[in-house]
């Protein structure tokens, strides 16, 4: 009785172990992923090809940013993502409006290896902006990374393009109306003359 | 005999109706309307209209910050409306005008079927709308992004509004059957065309925004335009907003071909 007294506890106590290993066993990989086995956020630098660029509103520039695992592991699945900031305190600036594609989906990188993007601006608005990349962990890993990779700022000097002919429209905005006054009078002069 | 006899016949059968009535119907109204001063001032204005958005669209601060497929959807809702406003009163002129101007009396002694009549008149009215539309492509052309856009635009500004000048111009023709003066026959037009174009300026949403969308030839024609242009729907999946206008267009012409077989001088049908 004794014997099987103390051997109840001792078979519960076994099939906790066995559960709480079991319940590690399944969590530890995933952890040892996220946390243990890829390169951290300060193995992670970002660089991009331009540094100052002038341009007129409505003018397409573009540039490449390249994201660099330093570290000695691959990094997770990372999100490179284009990012605006007025400098002048004046400049409205709607990323929206000023880059079709503002983030591209970056897979794991391995150690020494780095993945390069090709972004397009379009400044709609005069004035000076800052422009740069940001490369940030997809989800899962994101809440236990360090601080984010950001690429240096691009300088961004706009001027507003004045020009006669925006977007090459001025010569049917003259020539549909210009075109159709002389059909229409053309036709008055013929009908009065008969 | 043999001549009398055949006068007699001649007054017994009644006289045949001629089969291209509606022709000379439509080149007489044709004429009024393409070489009197109406048709090319419309034309005109609507494409200085035309240029005034397009160049403020490229260079103007603000509006340039539209998308391209915005500014061509723009354009055409823009083209659409204008086009179907202008059939519609062209159409609801047709039969109250000759009332209120005198001249239908002498119309329907003519040999011309009444349904003949008005067939030549909606004709004549629709025309507007492939000179609006023909006005209308160089400006898309010139703001367009890409082959696709172009094409994508024309076809589905040509499809809608083809179904929407169809149905409106037969509202009005209706309108115009039933009204004595002119002044009735636009403004009863005119407030319908209004009552059914106002849901497209509403931020509908829910399924009572969807129903309106849906119902309403008008929105369903604007949405259907929005779907293909900006969101590069294909027209398969926009096919459904389509419904409305083709049975708008079925309907209205239906009752207008069938009433207007009952033309007759005063306002109202032969019952």
């Amino acid at each position: 009785m004794r014997r099987s007294g103390r051997s109840s506890p001792g078979i519960a106590g076994a099939l906790l172990a066995v559960l709480l290993s079991a319940a590690a066993a399944v969590s530890a990989p995933a952890f040892a992923q996220e946390n243990g086995e890829q390169a951290p956020a300060s193995d992670v630098t970002v660089s991009v090809s331009k540094s100052e660029v002038s341009a007129f509103t409505g003018d397409r520039f573009t540039f490449t940013s390249e994201i660099d695992n330093n570290g000695s592991r691959a990094t997770p699945p990372l999100i490179a993502n284009l990012a605006f900031v007025a400098i002048d305190g004046e400049t409205y600036v709607d990323p929206e409006d000023w880059s079709p594609e503002r983030t591209y989906t970056v897979g794991p990188i391995a150690a020494g290896s780095s993945a390069t993007q090709t972004w397009t601006v379009k400044p709609d608005l005069e004035g000076d902006v800052a422009v740069y990349v940001v490369a940030l962990p997809s989800a899962p890993a994101l809440a236990t990374t360090g601080p984010l990779a950001a690429s240096p700022a691009i300088h961004l000097h706009v001027e507003e393009h004045r020009s006669l002919n925006p977007g090459g429209v001025l010569p049917v905005v003259l020539a549909v109306p210009g075109v159709l006054a002389l059909a229409f009078a053309g036709m008055r002069v013929a009908r009065n003359k008969r | 005999m043999t001549s009398l006899s055949r006068s007699e016949a001649d007054l017994r059968t009644p006289p045949t109706q001629p089969s291209g009535a509606w022709m000379v119907v439509a080149g007489q109204e044709l004429h009024d309307i393409w070489l009197s001063a109406r048709g090319p001032v419309i034309v005109l204005a609507f494409s200085l209209l035309l240029s005034l958005l397009t160049y403020l669209a490229a260079a103007n601060k603000e509006l340039n910050i539209l998308d391209q497929k915005d500014t061509v959807n723009l354009i055409m809702q823009i083209t659409l409306g204008i086009g179907v406003a202008v059939a519609l009163l062209f159409s609801a002129d047709t039969i109250s005008g000759e009332r209120e101007r005198e001249t239908f009396e002498s119309l329907l002694l003519t040999p011309a079927p009444r349904r003949q009549i008005a067939l030549g008149k909606f004709l004549a009215a629709v025309s507007v709308w492939p000179v609006i539309m023909i006005v209308a492509i160089p400006y898309v052309w010139a703001l367009k992004l890409g082959s696709g856009l172009f094409a994508d635009a024309v076809a589905a500004g040509f499809v809608a509004g083809t179904l929407l000048t169809i149905a409106f111009a037969s509202i009005g023709i209706i309108v115009s059957i039933f009204s004595n003066s002119n002044r009735l026959s636009l403004a009863t037009s005119f407030f319908v065309f209004v009552v059914l174009l106002a849901p497209t300026q509403l931020p509908l949403s829910g399924w009572f925004g969807d129903f309106i969308i849906n119902v309403n030839p008008v929105t369903a024609g604007s949405t259907f335009l929005d779907r293909v242009i900006v969101k590069d729907q294909g027209w398969g999946e926009a096919s459904n907003l389509l419904i409305a206008p083709i049975l708008a267009a079925l309907i209205a012409s239906s009752v207008a071909f069938v009433i207007a077989g009952r033309l007759r001088l005063q306002a109202g049908i032969d019952r």
